[in-house]
């Protein structure tokens, strides 16, 4: 949490605002990037977006992808986790 | 809508990658859209439930203080203040780890950009005034870059935010306010011929720039305690080939002889400033200024331009965006300061200079933080 001055009575609201705005902009920034890839592999007559949907991952990459999605995870949902290591 | 990161204004602004320009304009985004479309659907709230309300409690109308405070028990404001507030934050955020993971492409354009046709004078003994913000606006490291020994971080971070935190609304090169200003004098005052102009607090010179593109005759020169911010502005200056001198002093007392300008200035610099400065600043003003020489400073307007209820919109900059000064310089009786710094009443003037990208049809009115047009007060020496 910052510094700045409680603004509602209930600080998990607040919190909840916090982390309702950080989800947007990971949402925001996701499908920008899917739009890009799709844009440049539409582009050089790679895939569309029926392939996307179809793609099963091997292991190591399902591995890679857990870590994005928990790091995603710890990323929006800070706003709502006490401060320090633990 | 033009990208600046696909298209940069200036070689100093480096495009990001899609993930940081999608992250940070994002936050641009969404404080766009709570200034142009969520804040004016609270005004409604106000008119409707809040004032009466108020009226009837205290028997007359309430003042901002009173309108501010009402205002924060409304739901509907609180998000807004929120948000607001983190959008502030973050995009800044998001902007600042750009600029760090492009440090050394900067600096070695920088340097190959070379000095350019301005000059850069830095006084490391400058003492940093006690009232300049570490986290003005909410961004971290201030104009100082305070807890970065980056030289050119900190202009940087500020330049490109100002940049694309407003989706272009300035302008790319963030000059809407400097080039309106400067079409107004120019306008008004069609025989006033400057030789030499010194902007107070010019930061990277967004506004300081359009001077000598106006005035291509004149030396144009700009101040600030803030030695980051210049360092960068003199790469900007030199990337854009653009002749402006840039000194590190403090606008209450600079080293320049009395009356060796025609025309000083500042833009968005005193609200910055504690109470005790700007009497300073205005003195120092008079005493710069030639005989038939022009002082003006351009900020939002004094509160007493202002309905209570818009003047009660900026309790969120003064609380929660790290502007502390605002409240008092708002509310400053301008006339009777520069009166006392020196200047005649029957020789000042308040004026309200239209948004040039306004005019030319490029923003609408509630993109725009001032409405459309920006406030000045000055007077003539």
């Amino acid at each position: 949490m910052t510094d700045q001055p409680q603004i509602f009575a209930d600080p998990n609201l607040e919190r909840l605002g916090l982390a309702l705005s950080a989800l947007v902009a990971e949402v925001s920034i996701l499908s920008e990037r899917m739009a890009a890839v799709l844009a440049l592999a539409e582009e050089r007559g790679l895939f569309g977006e029926a392939d996307v949907e179809a793609y099963l991952p091997d292991d190591a990459r399902s591995h890679k992808w857990q870590q994005a999605r928990q790091a995603l995870i710890a990323n929006v949902f800070q706003p709502l986790v006490p401060e320090g290591d633990g | 809508m033009m990208d600046a990161n696909a298209r940069p204004p200036h070689s100093l602004l480096f495009p990001a990658s899609i993930s940081e320009r999608a992250r940070e304009a994002y936050w641009a985004d969404l404080k766009l859209y709570l200034e142009a479309t969520v804040r004016p659907r609270l005004r409604p709230i106000y008119e409707r439930e809040v004032r009466p309300a108020l009226v009837e409690r205290l028997g007359r109308e309430p003042d901002r203080h009173e309108i501010a405070g009402a205002m924060l028990e409304v739901d509907e404001n609180r998000w807004w203040y929120l948000l607001r507030t983190q959008s502030q934050r973050r995009a800044f955020d998001a902007t600042r780890a750009i600029v760090e993971r492009q440090l050394p492409q900067l600096h070695e354009r920088a340097a190959a950009l070379g000095n350019g046709p301005g000059s850069l004078e830095l006084d490391p003994e400058l003492k940093v005034p006690a009232y300049l913000q570490v986290q003005a606006h909410c961004m971290d490291g201030g104009y100082t870059g305070e807890g970065g020994a980056d030289m050119l971080a900190a202009g940087a971070t500020y330049d490109r935010g100002m940049t694309l935190h407003r989706m272009g609304t300035q302008g790319w090169l963030c000059d809407d306010v400097g080039r309106s200003l400067v079409a107004w004098i120019q306008q008004r005052f069609p025989d006033f011929a400057p030789r030499r102009i010194l902007e107070l607090g010019c930061t990277v010179g967004h506004s300081l720039l359009p001077f000598k593109q106006a005035f291509p005759k004149a030396e144009v020169l700009g101040v600030d305690v803030a030695g980051p911010v210049l360092v960068y502005g003199r790469a900007r200056a030199a990337a854009l080939g653009v002749d402006v001198h840039f000194s590190q002093q403090n606008a209450e007392k600079t080293s320049f002889e009395d009356g060796s300008f025609d025309l000083v200035f500042s833009r968005i610099l005193l609200h910055e400033t504690g109470e005790g400065a700007i009497p300073a600043v205005f003195a120092e003003c008079n005493r710069l200024l030639r005989p038939g020489g022009l002082m003006f400073h351009s900020d939002a307007p004094q509160f007493d331009q202002l309905d209570p209820y818009t003047a009660s919109l900026r309790h969120w900059d003064i609380a929660f965006n790290h502007e502390p000064y605002m409240s008092e310089y708002y509310a400053m009786p301008l006339e009777t300061m520069f009166e006392a710094a020196g200047f005649d009443p029957d020789a000042m003037f308040r004026a309200s200079a239209p948004s040039l990208r306004l005019t030319e049809g490029a923003v609408r009115p509630e993109e725009t933080r001032s409405g459309g047009s920006y406030f000045l007060a000055g007077a003539w020496r």
